[in-house]
């Protein structure tokens, strides 16, 4: 439908491969795929009743704890590439690298 | 010639393209090959490694990091990557500088931080890199063509009986006279109201996720909107009350600036245009055909003509700034859209053109036709019909989901023809029963026993629910449940109406009826499907109610949620039908009719009632369980 069937059919791809990657991360680092749909907090919302209860704080940090389990994960391949490639100054060939000396150690 | 003198569209005969389209393709064939030849030109000339890095950039993108040889070369596979999230970010925001400010943003980053040579093998690898890129996308074109020839002869071989089967069943339409929702609608109808009747600036209920793609709140809104158009014609089109309250507030919150504010952005980064961000405008079919045709049916269901006023769908961006519109221009804008575009269909966000929000936006000069007595739809449609069959129209007869305006390039995705039909219904109902009689037959295989001796249809994997981007089939179920209502195919409705209450988490708490694990997009499509009988939708956008309605006695004023209305209904002009249900405990409730003659004596259920000098009168009704009155004139 929508007028996003491309968008629908790539975010599928990421939702998919993300799952695939999910499913080889050991302990469930990157959060389990569910195997059921989860309830919809908006679907369940009717007229005149109480606001529907807000995410649960361990859920919001569930979240917070599979952001920070990726960022290290993505660090852990930097490092592993730094090893494999060996250390080198990656500005020395450049004739004046000041400007680039700023920025790195 | 058009595919509508076939039984089945043709493939298309240059190449799979039509004539614009190559045209475009061409452009950018010659664009691309002009950038190669001119990001060669400093290595066949030895100029300075920066030169010749940033000219062998231009030749894929990131390709700048491959000619720096080394460790540099582990940034192309990178940047490749970020390229193909540039190009989400494109079609997902229309925010078209985005890959061309990764592309040229990493050729001049290479050149910077080149050293006094490019690599001995750059020359070689980098143009070979593009070779493998260019075979590797052909070939799956090919491939992808191959199959959409063999599914066209497996089509050939079926269409022609099960379009005359679909053209027989359609035939048959239910009489206005005897409709009346089941209890069970009756609580799915309270999921929209409930929607529909909060405060203006509250979205309660809505997925509020990005505002650009599916889930945005404006879909939610029409949606919702095309539900309830659908329960008042078929079921209450003599009640006002709060369902018109609902609907209106539906299109008065597309008003508000959080729902259309994305084309601010979309207008910067997409076209360039820093100051004029009228949503109305230029491109944004996604808005104008959606929300034309939202309102649009209202006003078939209603009667009521008030956003046609100059300035009643007017989109206020500051205390300074307001964008006025109203039917008329939301309409005249969706017309001259197909008359400049050189595709005829034209894009949602910048760039992209999607044939269904272009059937969104021809259901709206349908519905304005209907509605005001316009000829829209009869001097756009055969053109716009030519130009979908020759330019989107892919090999197995199937429409694309969707083409590049700039490019030409067409996105792999696999359209459906049931996502198409229910819209093509609505103003040209020979060619949406072929998309059907296509359709039904690829997902009849779908339907099989549950286990307990009643069919329902089982899809392929997990599904998406593109109302929240999460993993599930409800959207797929509803849209099929919709489509097949629609077209008088009751075997695979109630399939997927079985695969609805299994699967989804349906639930009914506080006589509310909702599929929990959907989204409120996939829901308002389930209501849509719900309500729909055979050729409904479409008698929403072209008919209308009968004239009776409009003419007789009508129920203005209910309590919400106290009086639920299954039916109001008035067949001769004189006299009301109703079939009420008690909202909570049974009980007595206060309803004011209105259009009554004035001073008339009237007859409600055994009673007598006498109208005002104004029409209306109020009456008391105990309700309990399914109450059943007729008021009408004493003879």
């Amino acid at each position: 439908m929508a007028c996003c069937a491309f968008a629908l059919f790539i975010v599928g791809q990421l939702l998919a491969a993300f799952d695939g990657v999910r499913r080889l991360v050991p302990f469930g680092l990157l959060g389990r795929p569910r195997l059921l749909a989860e309830p919809n907090p908006a679907a369940a919302w009717q007229l005149g009743m109480a606001t529907v209860a807000a995410e649960p704080a361990h859920e919001r940090f569930g979240r917070l704890g599979r952001g920070l389990a990726i960022a290290a994960l993505f660090e852990l391949v930097l490092l592993g590439a730094f090893l494999l490639l060996g250390s080198h100054d990656a500005t020395a060939h450049l004739p004046d690298a000041a400007w680039c000396r700023r920025i790195l150690p | 010639m058009t595919t509508m003198d076939q039984v089945l569209s043709q493939p298309l005969e240059s190449g799979g393209r039509g004539p614009v389209t190559a045209a475009r393709q061409r452009r950018t064939a010659i664009a691309y090959t002009a950038m190669c030849i001119v990001g060669y030109v400093p290595v066949l000339a030895g100029a300075p490694a920066g030169l010749q890095t940033f000219g062998l950039g231009l030749w894929l993108p990131g390709a700048g990091f491959l000619a720096l040889g080394g460790a540099w070369s582990l940034l192309f596979p990178l940047v490749a990557a970020v390229f193909c999230v540039s190009c989400i970010a494109w079609f997902w925001a229309g925010m078209v500088v985005a890959p061309v400010t990764i592309w040229l943003g990493s050729a001049l980053l290479a050149a910077a931080v080149s050293g006094d040579s490019i690599a001995a093998s750059a020359p070689f690898t980098v143009p070979a890199s593009a070779l493998i890129a260019w075979s590797y996308f052909r070939v799956r074109t090919r491939r992808r063509r191959a199959a959409g020839q063999a599914r066209f002869q497996a089509r050939s071989s079926f269409v022609p009986r099960s379009w005359a089967e679909v053209r027989a069943q359609t035939a048959v339409r239910l009489d206005p006279a005897g409709r009346e929702l089941s209890p069970d609608q009756v609580q799915f109808v309270r999921y929209a109201l409930d929607r529909g009747l909060q405060p203006l600036e509250r979205f309660d209920g809505f997925d509020v996720l990005d505002q650009f793609q599916p889930a945005a709140l404006r879909y939610q809104l029409n949606h919702l909107g095309f539900a309830l158009a659908l329960y008042q014609t078929h079921y209450a089109p003599s009640f006002d009350g709060y369902l018109g309250q609902a609907q209106r507030n539906l299109i008065e919150k597309y008003l508000l600036r959080r729902v259309w504010s994305y084309w601010v952005y979309e207008s910067c980064w997409g076209h360039l245009n820093f100051t004029d961000f009228d949503p109305v405008v230029r491109d944004n079919i996604m808005l104008t055909g959606w929300f034309g045709m939202h309102v649009g049916m209202y006003t078939m269901a209603s009667g009521d003509k008030r956003y046609a006023e100059p300035g009643a769908l007017t989109f206020r961006l500051n205390d300074r700034t307001a964008y006025v519109h109203d039917l008329h221009t939301i309409a005249e804008s969706v017309a001259k859209g197909f008359e400049r575009s050189d595709f005829c269909l034209f894009p949602c966000e910048p760039n992209w053109i999607y044939p269904i929000c272009n059937h969104y936006g021809m259901t709206c000069l349908a519905a304005h036709d209907a509605a005001f007595g316009t000829s829209y739809v009869a001097d756009h449609l055969l053109h716009w019909q030519e130009m979908l069959d020759r330019e989107f129209t892919d090999d197995s007869g199937s429409y694309i989901g969707l083409r590049s305006e700039h490019t030409g390039i067409e996105a792999p995705f696999p359209a459906g023809e049931a996502g198409f039909a229910w819209f093509a219904n609505c103003f040209a109902p020979e060619r949406a029963s072929r998309l059907w009689a296509v359709a039904r037959e690829e997902i009849r295989p779908a339907l099989h026993d549950d286990g307990s001796g009643v069919k329902r249809i089982s899809l392929p994997g997990r599904g998406i629910d593109f109302g929240r981007y999460r993993f599930g089939h409800v959207a797929d179920f509803a849209t099929i449940l919709l489509c097949a209502r629609e077209f008088g195919e009751d075997d695979i409705a109630a399939g997927a109406e079985r695969a609805l209450e299994l699967d989804c988490g349906v639930t009914r708490e506080g006589g509310v009826k909702r599929y929990a694990v959907g989204s409120n997009l996939a829901n308002a499509l389930a209501l849509q499907g719900t309500l729909c009988r055979t050729g409904d939708f479409r008698a929403v956008v072209v008919d209308g109610p009968p004239a009776s309605v409009f003419a007789g006695p009508r129920l203005a004023e209910a309590s919400y949620p106290e009086v639920l209305v299954a039916k109001a209904f008035s067949g001769d002009g004189e006299s009301l039908e109703l079939v009420l249900y008690p909202g909570g405990a049974p009980g007595a409730q206060t309803l004011r009719l209105s259009n009554l003659q004035p001073g008339r004596a009237y007859v409600a259920d055994g009673r007598a009632l006498v109208a005002g000098a104004d029409g209306t009168a109020s009456l008391e009704v105990t309700l309990s369980g399914r109450t059943a009155l007729r008021i009408s004139p004493r003879a």
